[in-house]
């Protein structure tokens, strides 16, 4: 790990979480946020080493397992034992290295949830005398969905006067900035305006295209001269949707992957270890990859549904252009997705540019007919394989 | 059961790798299970009636080509014929899934003279003379399959053909592999790797001596030398009366059909869909050009109204437009009680 100088955020939050501050913590997407808070733990946890000393929860199991490579490759020197919590995975194993009381616990809400309410006390007995508790992306666990599950753990664990509370994220949403106001103690990083939470060194771009030729654009898009060779996420709003565009992507010889909720845990982990060695260089993710994950090699991101939610475009392009690296986002903007562009245009504070490079011409000339034929072509064999329901028990045969 | 692996299987097994497995382990068990008769339930049950067509159409092609077929045969045996009639066809579908069916069984040896089947695809269409047809008639009639409900643990089918042929000569044998979830969960664990097979159907090439094996061997061990592997392991064998191997076959065919003609379908609705937007492509960049033209010759006529930046459309102009339904945009979803409770707690 080369890190010579610290971020702004790091600058800011490191000494106040070591003077023993709580914490709100905003900063652009790939500013090092990881880093602002894991530092300062392994500082603390090396003064004074017992059982569970800090956890870590975050909305996604991927985001998970990036944190506590993280937490390794810092805590090495000094024999840091962690465990990482997440669903889809041996239930029994983790429980055992619960009650090993590992330093770090890195885990996901609604497994740690489960291992509260069946693990029996050995297995939790660590959790009630933790001093950190950090929630990486915070307005996404600060959610309805996660809030029973957050609700269960945090009874268990140590009380708030007694720990001290750490929330990250690139975007922080009123409702999490209002604590502010009643908890005087607790030190916020704010993002200083509403256009920084995006990297300057992002080119956002969009294709208005019709809504049935969006397959046919993408291809283009991805086998053009000069982006045949980036790495590409491509992200949708359906798992659906992702699995039939990678097998469009297959049926066009271009080395693909793709991570969705429809997909078992060990495939998410293989898909993604693909896309990160650069096996693959296309991922067709859901925004289970939307956030947190970091992954240098990606210069391009595609948006081929818009997302409802402003903040989860922020993520979503918050994949590439990462630690002052440049990257391009182009969103593929159909007749049904005005509203949401201007959303997005407005709480972002910028206007897109137009994507010039691909042409109608260019996508009926090379693409069109063979991208439609691919994606009926998967449409069925989809059907066939699922006999067309996709819920969450009947998951897609990994190939 | 994915096609590819089983694809891959096939490949390594019988070295058959330019061979395409339409059919799915599913399919195997269900046509075992199926009896003939619901054939034409189930071609009622297709919807649309446009795929039905195309399914009647190519059984009619068949059926005119067996100019020298022999009075009397229904529709079924006729089709059965021209399968078996020409020596070399690629030209339905049908023909090359029957083909595709005999691959999976285990090396096999002479195959009947209609079906020649080491590939070249574009074969010249010889029919069969009168007599040589009748002979094929006679022996598929003379033909008899048995079913074997269960194979002894990793089993393969040269060790099924050794022991069944004792009894009279064989035809095919087609072994039915195991569930590729369940092989890899085996091997996983560390496991056996040999593959196994789950069931199976053998064709005699006399159903007398079908029918002798089977009362023979059913329930029996297998015996043999007393050491062998597969001594004490016992046959579950049945002879299929009234059973033919084409019934076998013409399951998967009559699917991969309809599969075929779905597929056509679909393929010419996007072609369609395909045109209409290059259609409107081309009109749009039209529509443009003209307007183009207009502004210049309104430039050129009126220079002191150059200055204003955009032309307002004119009554001669198109001027479109459409509504379409936005989505909505969703921000910051609602707070619910326990959410307001845990952002309470969480400092304090």
């Amino acid at each position: 790990m080369a890190i010579r100088r610290p971020s702004q955020i790091q600058i800011a939050c490191i000494p106040q979480i070591l003077k023993g501050r709580d914490c709100i913590g905003g900063a652009r997407t790939g500013s090092g946020k990881t880093i602002a808070f894991a530092a300062p733990i392994l500082q603390k946890l090396s003064e004074d080493p017992f059982g569970v000393f800090a956890v870590v929860m975050t909305p996604t199991r991927e985001l998970a397992l990036q944190i506590s490579e993280q937490f390794a490759a810092l805590g090495a020197s000094m024999n840091l034992r962690q465990a990482v919590i997440v669903g889809g995975m041996d239930m029994i194993a983790q429980a055992l290295a619960l009650q090993k009381r590992p330093h770090v616990v890195i885990a996901t809400p609604g497994r740690l949830a489960d291992h509260i309410r069946s693990s029996g006390e050995e297995a939790i007995a660590g959790l009630r005398r933790v001093k950190f508790l950090v929630m990486d992306e915070a307005d996404r666990l600060l959610t309805p969905g996660f809030a029973e599950d957050l609700e269960e753990c945090m009874n268990v664990m140590a009380k708030a006067k007694t720990r001290q509370t750490l929330l990250f994220s690139a975007t922080i949403t009123q409702s999490v900035m209002q604590l502010k106001e009643s908890f005087r103690h607790i030190f916020v990083h704010e993002v200083p305006s509403n256009s920084i939470s995006i990297p300057a060194t992002l080119d956002q771009t969009y294709l208005f295209i019709p809504t049935h030729v969006r397959e046919a654009y993408l291809v283009s898009l991805l086998t053009l001269p000069i982006n045949e060779k980036k790495s590409a996420i491509v992200f949708v709003n359906r798992a659906t949707t992702a699995e039939v565009l990678k097998r469009i992507f297959r049926s066009m010889d271009v080395r693909v992957t793709s991570l969705h909720s429809q997909i078992s845990q060990r495939e998410r982990i293989d898909s993604l270890g693909r896309f990160r060695a650069e096996a693959a260089r296309v991922l067709v993710a859901t925004d289970v990859a939307s956030r947190g994950l970091d992954i240098p090699v990606v210069q391009m991101v595609v948006n081929f549904d818009i997302p409802a939610d402003p903040d989860d475009y922020i993520h979503r392009v918050g994949r590439t252009a990462r630690a002052g690296r440049t990257g391009e986002s182009i969103a593929f903007v159909t007749e049904h997705d005005i509203n949401r562009i201007k959303a997005i245009e407005e709480r972002v504070g910028k206007v897109m540019t137009k994507y010039e490079l691909v042409t109608e011409s260019m996508v009926i000339r090379d693409s069109l007919q063979q991208t439609s034929n691919a994606k009926r072509e998967a449409l069925m064999d989809l059907e066939r394989e699922n006999s067309g329901s996709l819920s969450k028990k009947r998951r897609f045969d990994g190939r | 059961m994915s096609d590819s692996r089983k694809r891959d299987w096939f490949a390594t097994e019988d070295d058959a790798s330019d061979n395409e497995l339409h059919n799915s382990d599913e399919n195997d068990v269900r046509l075992q299970r199926q009896p003939v008769v619901k054939k034409a339930k189930q071609i009622a049950d297709v919807k649309k009636s446009k795929r039905r067509e195309t399914v009647e159409d190519n059984e009619e092609k068949e059926e005119s080509r067996v100019t020298t077929a022999a009075k009397g045969s229904n529709k079924r045996t006729g089709k059965v014929d021209s399968i078996l009639a020409f020596t070399r066809t690629d030209e339905s579908d049908e023909d090359n899934d029957d083909d595709n069916e005999q691959e999976q069984s285990e090396e096999e040896p002479e195959v009947e003279e209609g079906l020649d089947r080491d590939g070249n695809p574009k074969g010249i269409l010889r029919q069969l003379s009168t007599t040589e047809l009748e002979d094929n008639r006679a022996k598929i009639e003379k033909s008899g399959v048995v079913y074997l409900s269960r194979i002894p643990p990793y089993m393969k089918p040269a060790k099924v053909r050794q022991i069944l042929s004792r009894f009279g000569e064989l035809d095919r044998v087609f072994l039915a592999p195991e569930d590729p979830k369940s092989y890899a969960r085996r091997v996983r664990f560390g496991g056996n790797k040999k593959r196994n097979f789950v069931e199976g159907w053998v064709e005699f090439q006399d159903k007398k001596k079908a029918k002798l094996a089977a009362s023979t061997l059913n329930g029996n061990i297998i015996g043999g030398r007393k050491g062998s592997y597969y001594y004490d392991d016992i046959l579950n064998i049945k002879y299929l009366p009234k059973f033919k191997w084409h019934h076998l076959t013409e399951q998967i065919a009559y699917e991969n059909q309809v599969r075929q003609a779905k597929l056509r379908a679909e393929i010419s609705q996007a072609t369609k869909e395909n045109k209409a937007f290059i259609r409107n492509v081309e009109r749009a960049k039209m529509i443009e050009h003209i307007q183009e033209k207009k502004r210049k010759k309104q430039a050129k006529t009126a220079p002191n109204v150059k200055a204003e930046s955009k032309p307002v459309p004119n009554a001669g102009e198109i001027e479109m437009r459409r509504n379409f339904k936005q989505r909505s945009v969703v921000m910051h979803k609602d707070k619910e009680e326990t959410m307001q409770r845990v952002l309470k707690n969480i400092f304090a």
